[in-house]
């Protein structure tokens, strides 16, 4: 699994491609014309779901965080329907209840996130609590941000998931900011990767923007998990183009700090490696390209055009029934 | 001055924080930041980084710590970024704050307040739109405040700091930007004390938060109706206010409370046992209650529209009672 062939990248392109484009046409929209859900951007990061997500199992689950709008994509959740998640519009398991970048989807291994940082954390662990038991060979992803690092649910789960060997993978996209919380201030050590030791399960600290260290790095610990030997914790250091969300009253972070990023762009990188190295020509790059953006501007077309869900649902399956 | 009631917040703890050394801020990206809903603005330049004090995402730890602070001279005012966090504080402020002068008999005291903007209508989704009030409520040894308008804001935050207890400071994010004049000197709003915010003769509304708004406005369509509305503004929820409304339904001889959570386990059944007991005799119709339905609070615009209670709801149920 770990030989990706000339197909296999053509394709990782085009999903970072295509996240990016969703992610612009997302920011872009909201301020033009609010949609109803408040975006929380992803556009420097995309790597990171990209590297964790290629490859994935129908079964293997994920937990994804508020950045990590590609998981939900290459999980299977089409443009269309995350676009029209977020305008709240009446779509899948959801129907509106809940927001596009919290929404969960049972038969594609989505777990459903939630607006308190970190609490989605344990609910994975259970998840591979589960495989275990029932001796099923799934691994759950488990994405968050450095500041969901400090939540004493992490380290309670953690310590659980160490010492039961559970097959699942800790993806913190450390990209140093908790909304304005520098992570100078918020810890004392200079990679999260370190407190895996405490645990005594592996931690690694990488380059997030780098694609194929994601993947390779992420498909080892998968390996590792469907083999039974536990859980491991991969760093991912990456960087937020944007503000915390597209509401920030302001950006304490410095403007010559944020350029610098830019210049370690994930998908201009990995556009550049496969022309470098003649995996793809610029004809078969701006064709994926192309294709790319027509599903987003289709995706906000649908959106629009989508209903909004019917105030009949509103108290509906607040409780489950067996239908 | 006529001021929001974002300034209002802003204003009450500057002062507080001027006239009593011991007290301090902390919560998540309230320092240089001023708040994710802006709510501390100017006062780390003010007070600087030992009185403002920024903490990473930790919140039931930083809960436990502001009540061992508040148990040893200081007097903390956290700010949980949204209600929704509270289930996280909870162990510490329901097991703990809450339990300590009563485990000391009198002898300790965490005076702390716990200012956690909530409710909803800003498309914010379940898990940032919670009305949780009766959780804590049902707490003995907790204080629990909510605003409905910048002047009360005010005075009632200078009053929780003051106070010797723990305190839920409940603000409700679709009042920041709502004005009131407030004066230029110093005054408090004493905990405990409802408002009548609108006298009336018909009957009696007991509401708070941003439900006061919708039942004034509700008051002012049925005063041209000949129905005339008595609307009360708890402001406290905790202790409640039983005398200000007792006083008002024998006036009025009608009954019904209005609130933004849900209905089941809501602070509306609570008060409405309060008037059976005390005021049955008086009543010329059964006491009503209004709140949100029984659902988590939904983000799309057209469930969430029809989720929180409206002026129509209002209107539509009193007219029903004469």
């Amino acid at each position: 699994m770990l030989d990706l062939k000339k197909d296999d990248y053509i394709s990782m392109y085009r999903w970072l491609f295509l996240i990016r484009y969703t992610e612009e046409q997302t920011v872009e929209y909201h301020h033009h014309s609010p949609i109803t859900e408040l975006p929380h951007s992803s556009i420097g990061q995309e790597a990171i779901s990209v590297g964790t997500c290629y490859n994935l199992r129908l079964d293997d689950k994920i937990a994804p965080s508020l950045r990590t709008r590609g998981a939900f994509l290459m999980k299977g959740i089409s443009s269309n329907h995350m676009m029209a998640g977020a305008f709240g519009k009446d779509i899948l398991e959801t129907r509106g209840k809940n927001t596009s970048h919290h929404l969960g989807d049972a038969n594609k291994g989505i777990i459903a996130g939630s607006g308190i940082v970190g609490s989605h954390v344990p609910i994975a662990a259970g998840a591979a609590l589960a495989a275990k038991l029932k001796k099923e060979d799934y691994v759950t992803v488990a994405f968050f941000g450095d500041g969901a690092t400090n939540r004493g649910d992490m380290h309670e789960t953690m310590n659980l998931a160490a010492i039961w060997n559970l097959p699942i993978i800790f993806i913190c996209e450390n990209n140093f900011y908790a909304i304005s919380t520098s992570v100078k201030n918020s810890m004392k050590v200079d990679n999260i990767a370190i407190r895996a030791a405490a645990y005594g399960i592996p931690g690694y600290t990488i380059d997030g923007n780098d694609v194929i260290e994601v993947y390779k790095t992420t498909h080892e610990a998968y390996d590792r998990a469907r083999k039974g030997e536990g859980p491991t914790f991969i760093e991912c250091k990456t960087y937020r183009w944007r503000g915390h969300s597209e509401r920030d009253p302001r950006d304490p972070r410095p403007p010559e700090e944020i350029e610098g990023w830019k210049n370690k762009c994930p998908v201009k990188r990995f556009r550049e490696y496969l022309i470098d190295n003649k995996i793809a020509t610029e004809v078969e790059i701006l064709q994926q390209e192309n294709s790319a953006k027509r599903e987003v501007e289709e995706a906000i077309k649908y959106a629009e055009n989508c209903p909004y869900p019917p105030i009949d649902i509103l108290t509906t399956n607040v409780y489950y029934e067996e239908v | 001055m006529n001021k929001t009631m974002r300034t209002a917040i802003i204003e009450a703890l500057a002062e507080e924080m001027e006239r009593d050394e011991s007290v301090f801020l902390i919560g998540e990206d309230i320092g240089e930041y001023g708040g994710t809903l802006q709510l501390t603005v100017g006062l780390y330049d003010k007070f600087g980084p030992e009185r403002v004090i920024d903490t990473p995402i930790s919140e039931s730890g930083i809960t436990g710590l502001s009540i061992g602070a508040a148990m040893h001279g200081m007097r903390p005012v956290l700010e949980l970024m949204f209600a929704d966090f509270l289930p996280i504080a909870a162990d510490q402020l329901v097991n703990h704050a809450a339990k300590m002068c009563y485990s000391h008999d009198g002898k300790m005291k965490v005076p702390m307040v716990i200012r956690a903007p909530f409710g909803a209508g800003t498309r914010s989704g379940m898990h940032h739109s919670q009305n949780l009030e009766s959780w804590f409520v049902n707490v003995p040894g907790i204080k629990v405040v909510m605003p409905s308008n910048a002047y009360d804001a005010k005075g009632l935050l200078k009053a929780s700091i003051r106070d010797n207890n723990p305190v839920i400071f409940l603000e409700h994010k679709m009042l920041f930007g709502t004005r009131a004049e407030i004066p230029d000197e110093d005054y408090i709003v004493e905990l405990g004390k409802a408002d009548i915010k609108k006298e009336g003769s018909d009957i009696t509304v007991v509401s708070w938060g941003q439900m006061i708004g919708r039942c004034l406005d509700a008051a002012q369509k049925l005063e041209v109706e000949g129905i005339s509305c008595e609307v009360i503004d708890l402001r406290t929820l905790s202790p409640i206010d039983e005398n200000t409304i007792i006083k008002s339904v024998k006036k009025t001889s009608r009954f019904i409370v209005v609130h933004e959570a849900c209905i089941t386990g809501g602070l509306g059944g609570e008060i409405v046992a309060l008037v059976g007991k005390n005021a049955f005799g008086y009543l010329d119709a059964p006491l009503e209650r209004i709140g949100a339905c029984n659902s988590p609070v939904p983000f799309s615009p057209t469930l969430e529209d029809a989720y929180v209670p409206s002026s129509e709801t209002i209107q539509q149920k009193i007219r029903g009672m004469f």
